[in-house]
């Protein structure tokens, strides 16, 4: 089951005249990990709404295991196993904890083999057990931001797109995330958008920079903060305060 | 249970009449609160499909002299596929709320422009009168519900078994999928779900239901007319979900009973009186209740008026001053 799991071709989209994501290509392999930091603007959002099929690509190819998921609907892309976890949060805010989690498993659940995580050790892995029976809507930020860790995990992904995954989370949640992506990692490929370049420094792993649409750089982390010119687009002097 | 089983002893033949047909609108009520109150579908002319069962079942057994259980079946087998077109060309090209209950309404008129014109099979304005009762034939033997008593029974078996039904499916897992898909479609969409699939296939039940519904009343009141297809009365169903509370099981049903009840009363004396009525329970409800009726709160609410009145102790007015801050 080794080789490239997710091929995308020259992929493009524009908004209103402006190229979000201008050609990109991308392949991911069934263990990658890999991080895209960019500026604002700079087409990382577009770029995971591309690649789970939240936004059909103007232009370009896109397979999943060696099928055409081109223009695709996005349950499509969720059922071969690219799941999402979205900028902010984005939860089932009348339903408990738990329920969320049931629900994010059953869906993809009907078309594996395999049946679905147990919802309960999940909410271990992300630490909301004591919190299982609350509202979804009840939840502090943060830790929707982990209810939302664990319905990606629950939906069974080959590879787990995570939109800003340590936005609103404390330093320390902060490497407890990083310790989950590493073990995640086991078992699927990770893509993860960031821009809190600490955290991507401690996933010390392949580094993409985007700008205006396009990837300017790729590397590993080490290489990317010591670029000048990636330095000149978009690190400043926040680099040389991470990379210290 | 016990009270359904045993009113048919005491109550007169009106009375019992009566009620049957309110307990046929519960029917009506539980297949929309399964639509809007589950999967989170507003629709403003969900009566339509209860006109498709009554006019199936109607121009079946009148018109073509068909057995009771076929015009059943036409009834169903016309909300149905009328639910299955629409839904399938609204839902699944993403036409959702407000713009769905609009293209309803307008389905729910075209529906009673049909009724109304297509005379040589609609009786037009008059409708159909003579509609034969419910009855099934097994080989030789006939069960002949149509009398007061057996259509009571009917209705009410019926209205138990899609409430056990429905309260059945709410409390699945796929109860939970719908729930998911009401509160946030585009998350579901993300875990893998074909919600414009799911919410056409909780529309097309919910059709069925409300086709069963209109066959039986067309069989228990022997007559169909075109206002069944009135705006009125789909707006009557929106009601009852919103005061029994959306997504409960018994609270739309009672609802409905009791205020079908009502109607009959307010009709008795004014014509008029009831959309009066209607629009004020609706503006009531929309801004003192938005999640319907609750029996508790009423008793709380009770308990209130009654401490106002006779004053209260001073400590539960410090504990009071303590929650308001």
């Amino acid at each position: 089951m080794d080789g490239q799991f997710l091929q995308g071709t020259n992929l493009s989209r524009a908004f209103g005249g402006i190229n979000a994501v201008a050609g990109v290509d991308i392949t991911i392999a069934r263990r990658d990990l890999l991080c895209v930091i960019g500026p604002n603007g700079a087409g990382k959002s577009t770029l995971v709404g591309l690649l789970s099929g939240a936004i059909a690509p103007g232009s370009g190819e896109l397979t999943l295991d060696g099928e055409r998921m081109t223009g695709r609907p996005m349950h499509a892309f969720c059922q071969h196993g690219v799941v999402r976890k979205f900028q902010g949060t984005n939860t089932f805010l009348t339903m408990t904890v738990r329920d969320n989690l049931v629900v994010a498993g059953l869906g993809v659940a009907a078309y594996r083999a395999t049946p679905m995580p147990d919802p309960d050790a999940v909410l271990e892995e992300v630490g909301l057990a004591g919190q299982a029976s609350e509202l979804a809507s009840h939840l502090p930020h943060g830790e929707r931001q982990w209810l939302e860790i664990g319905m990606a995990i629950m939906c069974q992904p080959a590879l787990l797109l995570l939109d800003e995954p340590a936005a609103g989370l404390s330093a320390k949640d902060a490497q407890r995330l990083v310790r989950l992506i590493h073990r995640l990692r086991e078992q699927c490929a990770v893509l993860a958008i960031e821009h809190d370049l600490g955290f991507v420094q401690s996933l010390a792993c392949e580094t993409w920079v985007m700008h205006r649409g396009e990837v300017v750089r790729r590397g590993s982390y080490a290489e990317i903060a010591d670029d000048e010119e990636i330095r000149r687009i978009y690190l400043g002097r926040r680099a040389t305060h991470a990379a210290h | 249970m016990a009270a359904v089983a045993i009113v048919p002893f005491f109550a007169g033949p009106w009375l019992l009449s009566t009620v049957r047909d309110a307990l046929v609108m519960g029917i009506l009520a539980l297949s929309y609160d399964l639509l809007w109150g589950r999967a989170g579908v507003l629709t403003l002319g969900h009566t339509t499909f209860l006109g498709l069962g009554a006019y199936g079942f109607a121009i079946t057994t009148v018109q073509f002299g068909q057995a009771a259980v076929t015009g059943l079946a036409v009834g169903m087998f016309c909300a149905v596929a009328a639910a299955a077109v629409i839904g399938y060309f609204l839902l699944f090209a993403g036409v959702r709320l407000h713009f769905f209950a609009i293209i309803s309404l307008a389905v729910l008129i075209v529906a009673q422009q049909l009724a109304v014109s297509w005379q040589s099979i609609t009786g037009g304005d008059t409708g159909i009168l003579g509609i034969p009762g419910l009855s099934f034939s097994v080989g030789s033997h006939t069960l002949d519900m149509s009398g007061p008593r057996a259509s009571w029974y009917t209705v009410a078996v019926v209205l138990l078994a899609a409430t056990a039904l429905i309260w059945l499916v709410c409390r699945s897992r796929y109860g939970k999928v719908l729930d998911a898909i009401a509160s946030n479609e585009w998350r579901a969409k993300a875990c893998g779900y074909h919600t414009s699939f799911h919410l056409l296939l909780v529309f097309v039940a919910s059709a069925a239901l409300a086709a069963i519904a209109g066959a039986l009343m067309a069989a228990c009141s022997g007559v169909v007319a075109p206002d069944v297809f009135s705006p009125l009365l789909a707006t009557e169903v929106i009601l009852w979900v919103a005061i029994g509370g959306r997504g409960r099981i018994g609270g739309p049903v009672i609802a409905a009973v009791v205020l079908t009840l009502v109607r009959q009363t307010v009709s008795s004396y004014s014509t008029d009186g009831w959309p009066l009525i209607l629009g004020g329970l609706f503006l009531a409800c929309v801004l003192f209740m938005p999640k319907g009726l609750r029996l508790h709160e009423l008793v709380e609410a009770a308990h209130r008026a009654g401490r106002a009145v006779w004053g209260r102790p001073p400590v539960h007015r410090a504990g009071h001053a303590q929650e308001e801050r």
